[in-house]
């Protein structure tokens, strides 16, 4: 074997690591080789050096494995930790919900129970791990409930709920409001947490931008989140907490999986859950694109049976399933043809 | 002989982090310093000694900076921190602690 060879096998054993850090890695190792090839303790001849420096070296796959451990902590444990909360919070929402309680049992119990605790707590862990992934994941999902945070503090729930996000996203439908609860509850606080969560996701990829997986997987994310908030703003039937809540759900049962009850038996959910899973376990990166695609349509394509006979089919396939699609099937075209410009900043 | 070599590769961290107490360096120094300061004994292989190196890093122990210009050669040294300082001069009085009592516990069984 020759250095060369040996960087080459090295790298293959980098796949996961971005172009970026597959470069500097690899320069590391290079500049071993070179300073071994320079020194005269390890012999006279050139040849000679090469082959006590490559016996000195370990095996690539050894090196590729040390490195993996370092800087790509398993995403077992980073799917765990989205499956087993979401899970769990199904379970002891099928102790406490029924729906026949009273309305405002149901708010607490989810807020005591999922918001309060699990989301916090997993932002916090998401940070402690350092996956990006997780971190995206859970800041969303936080973000997400501090914008509906007013609502719940400020509005009259007995009035029905909606949100004045509308009028931000560009929707002229302003007739489904809080009465008393006020402009900011309503519509200037939640939407200044989505624009923070938005740059604050913008901000996290920044430094992954050659990654063109995780970018996708980043604006899938946002996009589902935002729209729909947004969609049940809109949702005329949405009048009470209750099916606003709901609605809540389906937005998490499209993102990830089942985190609604009504949706935890439904195909749609089960493919998303698992589908992300193939996405964060698989080492093939083609693989992993599919499973991204599979996991941010497969509620739509639900959908879209359920309403094939009303005129939402077509809403609902253009921005849950076509949307999702192009945006993975873009990036994912880009990286074959590499049209990307790595930006390295040396 | 297994469990003497389970005891050389986690000392790796501590032996790295002694050698980088005097000066900085780039990782085929570190790995000639180590061999020449225990007499051959300390031996490490690349594939040990560059991972140990990041990890060091990623836990602020030790901090690496490029020296020399991109697309030239140049060359990736690192320095011990103030938080490796300290954990350098933990994990001596550790390890003193141990090979003490080990030697004592030894000695004792020998008589015996």
């Amino acid at each position: 074997m020759k250095p060369e060879d040996y960087l080459r096998a090295l790298r293959a054993q980098l796949k996961g690591f971005s172009p970026r850090e597959q470069d500097l890695l690899i320069e590391e190792i290079s500049t071993h080789f070179d300073s071994g090839e320079d020194d005269p303790d390890l012999g006279t001849e050139i040849d000679l050096r090469r082959q006590k420096m490559l016996s000195e070296m370990g095996s690539p796959k050894q090196m590729g494995k040390g490195f993996r451990a370092i800087h790509r902590p398993g995403r077992l444990i980073d799917y765990l930790l989205i499956l087993i909360p979401t899970l769990a919070v199904y379970i002891l929402a099928r102790f406490f919900i029924n729906t026949q309680m009273l309305m405002e049992q149901y708010v607490t119990v989810q807020i005591a129970v999922y918001y309060s605790i699990f989301c916090v707590l997993m932002v916090a862990i998401s940070f402690l791990r350092r996956s990006l992934y997780l971190k995206l994941y859970w800041i969303l999902i936080l973000g997400l409930w501090l914008a509906g945070l007013p609502v719940f503090i400020f509005g009259d729930r007995s009035q029905g709920i909606s949100f004045y996000t509308t009028t931000l996203l560009g929707s002229p439908n302003l007739g489904f409001y809080l009465p008393g609860s006020g402009p900011w509850a309503e519509w200037i606080v939640p939407s200044l947490i989505l624009i923070l969560v938005l740059l604050l996701f913008v901000r996290m990829i920044w430094h992954v931008r050659h990654d063109l997986l995780t970018v996708a997987y980043a604006c899938l994310l946002a996009f589902m989140g935002v729209w729909f908030f947004y969609q049940s703003a809109v949702e005329t039937s949405v009048s009470t907490v209750l099916t606003w809540f709901e609605n809540s759900y389906y937005l998490y049962a499209v993102t990830v999986g089942p985190l609604s009850v009504a949706n935890l038996f439904f195909l749609s959910a089960g493919i998303s859950f698992v589908s992300l899973g193939f996405f964060f376990l698989l080492d093939r990166r083609d693989l992993r694109w599919l499973a991204l695609a599979f996991c941010f349509c497969a509620a739509g394509i639900e959908d879209i049976l359920s309403f094939r006979l009303s005129v939402f089919w077509v809403y609902t396939l253009t921005t849950e399933v076509l949307f999702p699609l192009s945006i993975v099937l873009t990036a994912w075209l880009l990286e074959k043809r590499k049209k990307v410009q790595w930006q390295f900043n040396g | 002989m297994d469990r003497i070599q389970e005891i050389r590769k986690g000392s790796t961290p501590v032996l790295i982090l002694s050698v980088l107490a005097d000066k900085k360096m780039y990782g085929y120094q570190i790995m000639r310093e180590l061999e020449k300061r225990s007499d051959g004994y300390f031996t490490m292989t690349a594939a040990l000694l560059y991972p140990t190196l990041h990890q060091l890093e990623e836990q602020e122990l030790v901090e690496s900076e490029w020296q020399g210009q991109p697309g030239t050669r140049r060359r990736k040294y690192y320095t011990i921190t103030t938080k490796g300082k300290k954990a350098l001069q933990a994990r001596r009085i550790e390890w003193q602690n141990f090979l003490t009592h080990l030697f004592k516990t030894l000695q004792f069984s020998g008589e015996s």
